[in-house]
């Protein structure tokens, strides 16, 4: 019987147990990629026809996000604003700035502004704007520190382990984010940037919320959290239901 | 004594078609193989699998790498301009408009998404509708979207535009000779546009419908001498006659009759109505029926006569035919003099004349609940020698110009008169039309006429109602309405054309009046209708009405498809893949005969009686081809055996074999298109409906793609008496009402190898024997094998057996009780006593949910998508068995939702999983595909998608608007199946929790309830003990399909009760 491996086979296989040391930085290497801004393109800002800035209107103006995203209580989508929104004033003022002429084009050529999309959930997942603004998530916890943005990024990757962390057990993140008043949930939502353009000063949750991080309650205060989540009506008993984001 | 190892031994047998009943291999081939004669890796090349195994992995790779964003374009967010009014992104409307494309006049409700129209609802507040709706209403949506429209003018196969479209017209209707081609006109402003058009031009009016009520109207004015338009009351009758009527589908406003006749067949309500069919080929109501007796069409006349005769009715005479048993006729008469006042005739479209004048003449004798109200639609009726007038003019040249308003008179015309011909001999003709079909080719200009979807319109219901039509999406391509272009060429153009519409309805003059109708979807009625203005029958009728001629040999028929309808609907392919109610035949027609005349005919060994042949593959024992001549005509069609027609009566459909439809319905390859056979061919002005015939032998086969076998409920041994179907009649049920929840074979002995259920399926055995022997006490027994569930049956809150843990179960079953008592817990109930099999749900579910098509091909290898199925079956086995006309039974069946799904454990990726809702979820972008959860499905309701049967969708850009946006399109290898709409109540559910409140009762309601006219679907939250759901599962009539498989389904059936008349020896 003829030999089955040459000579050089020696060669090849010590080189492959060194290769095979080296597969571990290669899978990290990967994975670090994929699940970097690099790829996800959270934190990077997107370049747009018009260099819209939430940080000049929200913050600096005090116009409430529902001026513009007119549906976010009412529909699945926020909706986008149509042109019209951007005249009601800008036909007032700025008339002549260069940065709003695609913005005066598509009004006076009847063509819509062609903005780049920059949250996206995949087609196969149904998020619905208007349960979460009714149950009290902020804006920034989906969306970043938008009242920061000069140009609009991504303030979260959407993967779905991130979904499911709340949706698991909402009660780790549920906090009173206005205490001081007796708001709705919803009002709670939208009471925030009304302080931040007053210039009335925020509460820590407040700051904590606004930096567009996480606002994990502390493990002692986690039964506050079970306490909202009653008042607001929600049952973590089937939030993790395939059929509650997929159909 | 009844071995549950012997099917063929069980006292009453259930059986879906022929080859099952006689122990043929191909049901047999069917049950034990989902998908039989596949390739299994085994028998594949080493190298092919280790080929697509690296395939697979490589692609597997390359898209759950996660650089999407690195891949994918960046997307675009397009904003309006201007917002429309009260349009919210995302939020779905609905519109209330009116249609008549369906075949009848049928008020609708429009879901529309972002402005563009996805679903069609019934109109809660239309006569005709009463909120549900017919399968073909529902899949007119489709014609909307349709790739095949006709998209431009053109003049002789070149690109034209209407501008010169018009130049040319007005040059030559002032020539005189003008001829206008319509179909039957529902619509008050299309009918007066019509009336300025001939006045203007000096012309003359066609009508040609090729499904038309010409006989029935010709009775009308036998009896009255007038025409009028009769209005039944269903509701308040006791006893329903069907002279070969489908009355589900051919009568006007069918759809609100058949809510109508099954609201009186509610058991519980402690009466029930009581149906007769004496018909020639098996119908919807005739499955339904109580009692049904095959007749052959041409003795009809002599079945009516002599029942007016033995209702003593002046000049009515017996003709002592012995076509229907005296008994039969004289308890049906006895019967319906018992119920005068509360019991109604109706006949069929195709009988003579003579049979409705004498129809009306007993409903009158008996006092019907029918009025005959003048008739709604004054401006002239549609009669069935117009094309036959028409076609003479053209052969003496007086017409110039033709104009044809839809319809496709080119094909659907008799054939005697060659009409196709004749409309390339009149020197200027224009087709108005949805499609280039045949007529369009023949005419000289081709004209794309608006969908009615896109225009505004009227028209005028059954009873008189009328409905604004109004649209709901901008032309998609450059079309017009026929009342636009009739408008154009009557006189000056109407500037807007809601004008044409609104014009015409001074009393809505006010923003608000006209407002309120559009909304309503109905116009209120200034006066109610005059029913005295139609005096009374005729004296001495009956003795008027002459003898039809007589047919003897076989006698063929023409009839209606339940899809396609006259052929309007063959470019659809949700309609022409709709398996059709009691054949189950998809794609084709063919020739449908009973079994005692296949049997005379000659046909193959084995064919007849096993009836080998249906779509296997390979392709053996297909359908054998006969030629069929009617008055010197033949063509060659294949044979169907379709148990229940009368004997000497060949059945064939309308509407196939068109040469001109488009890319689904144009007669194609007999294995990849099918497209039927075009039966026009042979139906000439002498025998619109019924003609005599001789039948010859060929050589040739076809394939025909039915569903009958396809996905046989999975288990080995099926007492399908007990297990499938469960019935009984309303005296037994009355007098033992837990007839039903006797006949379970939960705990049958044979089931397990349990030495102490020994006992129980002794007992169970003698107790299913006897199971429809109310009286018999042993029911207790029975009753006694399921625990506590079923001894306090009867009492409020308890719940039939087989719903509530069962004590000798191994698994207690209670596993989620702590979720499922914190959700809503949805489920369903299907009343067999209510459901005709008319399809409504089939095409209301392929509407909703986006589930695509497979063509014929994909069909005969039992892949066909369709959420629902419904299963049609045939009763009875040796001797009892009656092959001319066996008793039909009618099982809708989707996911049942089991709390213990057997799909759940098998799938390796977790894909389909249970609910805190109760439901049975389906992730599809978590599916592999490896059908593990189909293979162990016992109910066979999981719908697997082998060839990207949605590419299409994707491929092209107007059938993308078609598709519901709320639901997934599925894609390649991804297993799909009832999701029990989740995307509504997904919807309740958020609606709800937004307003911080629980979702009633009635919020979520499924697209197959909605849309079933007999409300035989009901749905809902069963944790709620007030909700109509948990009422109807404390039903003593409910019961759990395959309850033996312990899967605890939350889909449930509740029994079919039946009404026989004792006096009739059946």
């Amino acid at each position: 019987m003829a030999q089955l491996f040459a000579p050089a086979a020696n060669t090849i296989a010590t080189a492959s147990l060194f290769a095979l040391a080296g597969l571990p930085f290669v899978l990290v290497a990967g994975s670090a990629i994929t699940r970097g801004s690099f790829n996800t393109k959270v934190g990077v800002p997107l370049n747009q026809p018009a260099p819209f800035s939430h940080k000049h209107h929200v913050k600096e103006l005090g116009i409430d996000c529902r001026f513009c995203h007119v549906s976010v209580e009412t529909s699945a989508n926020a909706g986008a604003p149509p042109t019209e929104v951007c005249m009601t004033c800008h036909s007032q003022i700025w008339t002549n700035s260069p940065l709003l002429q695609p913005i005066r084009q598509s009004w006076e050529t009847n063509t819509p502004v062609k903005w780049n999309l920059v949250n996206r959930a995949p087609d196969f997942v149904y998020f619905n704007h208007a349960v979460h603004i009714a149950k009290g998530v902020n804006c920034n916890t989906c969306h970043g520190k938008i009242q920061e943005m000069e140009i609009t990024w991504k303030g979260q990757a959407f993967h779905m382990g991130w979904c499911l962390d709340c949706h698991e057990d909402p009660s780790k993140y549920m906090v009173e984010i206005s205490p001081e008043k007796s708001l709705t949930p919803r009002q709670q939502v939208f009471e925030v940037y009304r302080k931040i353009s007053a210039g009335v000063p925020l509460s820590a949750v407040e700051m904590k919320l606004m930096e567009g991080l996480p606002q994990r309650a502390p493990n002692d205060k986690v039964h506050e959290g079970v306490k909202l989540m009653a008042d607001r009506g929600i049952n973590k008993s089937a939030l993790t239901d395939c059929y509650i984001c997929h159909r | 004594m009844y071995d549950p190892k012997n099917e063929k031994s069980a006292p009453n047998a259930f059986f879906r078609g022929l080859d099952e009943a006689q122990g043929g291999e191909e049901a047999k081939i069917w049950r034990e193989d989902e998908f039989p004669h596949r390739r299994s890796i085994p028998e594949m090349d080493r190298r092919d699998v280790l080929k697509l195994m690296g395939g697979t992995m490589a692609i597997a790779g390359l898209a759950g790498s996660g650089c999407r964003s690195l891949i994918m374009p960046q997307e675009k967010l397009v904003s309006f301009v201007q917002a429309p009014e009260e349009r919210v992104n995302g939020v779905s409307k609905h519109f209330a408009t009116v249609t008549a494309d369906g075949g009848d006049v049928m008020g609708i409700l429009v879901r529309q998404y972002e402005g563009r129209p996805v679903k069609i609802e019934g109109n809660p507040n239309h006569p005709a509708s009463l909120g549900a709706c017919d399968a073909r209403t529902l899949a007119t949506i489709y014609d909307l979207y349709d790739p095949d429209r006709l998209n431009s003018v053109t003049y002789s196969g070149s690109v034209d535009s209407w501008s010169g479209y018009f130049k040319s017209a007005r040059q030559n209707l002032n020539k005189g000779g003008v001829a206008i081609l319509t179909g039957r006109v529902t619509s008050p402003s299309l009918a007066a546009a019509i009336q300025r058009f001939i006045r203007s031009t000096n012309g003359r009016w066609y009508q040609w419908e090729p499904v038309n009520n010409d006989n029935e109207r010709e009775g009308q004015a036998l009896a009255f001498n007038a025409s009028v338009s009769p209005v039944y009351d269903f509701s308040r009758a006791d006893v329903v006659v069907s002279l070969d009527c489908d009355v589900f589908d051919e009568l006007a406003g069918a759809t609100r009759h058949m809510g109508d006749i099954m609201g009186r067949r509610n058991p519980e309500s402690g009466s029930m109505s009581r149906l007769y069919a004496f018909e020639s080929s098996p119908t919807t109501f005739g499955a339904i029926a109580d009692h049904r007796v095959p007749v052959r069409a041409s003795q009809m006349l002599a079945v009516v006569k002599s029942l007016a005769s033995q209702l003593g009715i002046a000049g009515a005479t017996s003709s002592n035919s012995t076509v229907v048993a005296q008994s039969m006729i004289s308890a049906l008469a006895a019967e319906l003099r018992s119920a005068s006042g509360r019991s109604i005739l109706v006949a069929g479209r195709h009988l003579p004349a003579a049979v409705h004048a004498a129809v009306i003449a007993i409903n009158e004798f008996l006092s019907a609940p029918v009025t005959y109200l003048p008739s709604p639609r004054p401006w002239g009726q549609h009669k069935g020698n117009d094309i036959k007038a028409l076609a003479d003019e053209i052969r003496a040249n007086r017409v110039k110009s033709l104009l044809i308003i839809g319809g496709n008179p080119a094909y659907d015309a008799p054939a005697d008169l060659d009409f196709k011909s004749l409309i390339g001999q009149v020197p200027w003709s224009a087709h108005l039309s949805l499609h280039d079909n045949e007529t369009a080719y023949a005419a000289k200009w081709q004209l794309p006429m608006s969908h009615y979807l896109e225009c505004w319109g009227d028209h005028t219901a059954y009873d008189g109602t009328v409905s604004l039509q109004q649209p709901l999406v901008q032309p998609l391509f450059d079309s017009r309405s026929a009342l636009q272009m009739v408008d154009a060429l009557a006189g000056p153009p109407t500037e807007q054309e809601i004008n044409l519409v609104r014009a015409n309805y001074p009393a809505l003059s006010t923003e608000d009046a006209w407002n309120g109708a559009l909304a309503k979807g109905v116009v209120p009625r200034a006066t109610a209708p005059q029913a005295n203005a139609i005096g009374s029958v005729q004296p001495n009728l009956m003795a008027a009405l002459s003898d039809s001629p007589a047919i003897s040999g076989l006698e063929v028929r023409f009839a209606h498809d339940s899809g396609v309808l006259d052929g309007r609907f063959t470019n659809n392919p949700w309609l022409m893949e709709m398996p059709r109610p009691l054949t189950n035949l998809t794609w084709d027609n063919a020739i449908e005969v009973g079994f005692k005349t296949a049997k005379d005919l000659g046909l193959p060994d084995g064919y007849v009686d096993k009836q080998k042949l249906f779509g296997l593959i390979p392709f053996h024992g297909d359908a054998p081809l006969v030629r069929l001549t009617v008055g010197g005509q033949s063509i060659v069609m294949p044979v169907y055996v379709n148990l229940g027609v009368a004997e000497g009566t060949l059945i064939v459909r309308l509407g196939y074999g068109r040469e001109r439809a488009g890319q689904v319905g144009t007669k194609g390859d007999e294995k990849k298109q099918g497209g039927g056979f075009n039966t026009y061919a042979i139906r000439s002005t002498k025998g619109m409906w019924l003609a005599g015939a001789q039948v010859e032998k060929t050589s040739g086969d076809y394939p025909l793609a039915n569903s009958q076998f396809h996905n046989t409920l999975d288990v080995e041994v099926i007492d399908r008496n007990r297990d499938v179907i469960r019935h009984a009649t309303f005296a037994d049920y009355q007098s033992n009402p837990a007839i039903f929840a006797g006949m379970g074979a939960a705990h049958h002995g044979s089931e397990g190898d349990h030495g102490e259920s020994g006992d129980h399926g002794a007992d169970l055995e003698h107790a299913g024997g006897q199971a429809t022997d109310a009286a018999q006490p042993e029911g207790g027994h029975v009753e006694g094998g399921h625990g506590e569930g079923s001894q306090s049956s009867g009492t409020e809150g308890s719940v039939a057996p087989g719903l509530e843990p069962n004590p000798l179960n191994l698994y207690p079953g209670d596993d989620y009780k702590e979720i499922y008592d914190q959700n809503p817990q949805w489920a369903m109930t299907v009343d067999l006593s209510l459901c005709t099999g008319c399809n409504a749900c089939v095409i209301a579910c392929q509407s909703e949910n986006n589930i695509p098509t497979v063509g014929k091909y994909q069909v005969m290898r039992g892949r066909e998508m369709h959420w629902i199925r419904i299963d049609r079956y045939y009763k009875g086995t040796g001797e009892t068995l009656d092959y001319d006309n066996p008793p039909i039974y009618f099982q809708p069946l989707a996911c049942v939702h089991c709390e213990q799904a057997p799909c759940e454990p098998v799938c390796p990726v977790a894909a389909t999983t249970h609910s805190g809702e109760g439901i049975n979820q389906m992730v599809y972008n978590r599916c592999v595909g490896t059908r593990y959860c189909s293979n162990n499905c016992p109910y066979k309701v999981r719908r697997f998608n082998f060839l990207h049967y949605t590419g299409k969708v994707h491929d092209t850009p107007v059938l993308r608007l078609l598709q519901n946006p709320d639901v997934t399109v599925r894609t390649r290898g991804v297993m799909e199946k009832c999701t029990y709409c989740v995307q509504r109540i997904s919807a309740a559910r958020i609606h709800a929790k937004v307003e911080n409140r629980k979702i009633e009762d009635g919020e979520v309601v499924t697209a197959c309830q909605q849309a079933c006219p007999a409300k035989a679907i009901v749905f809902g939250n069963k944790s709620d003990t007030k909700s109509k759901i948990a009422e109807s599962r404390r039903n003593q009539r409910n019961y759990v399909l395959l309850e033996s498989t312990n899967t605890r389904p939350r889909t449930t059936y509740l029994g079919r009760v039946e009404n026989p008349n004792p006096e009739v020896n059946a």
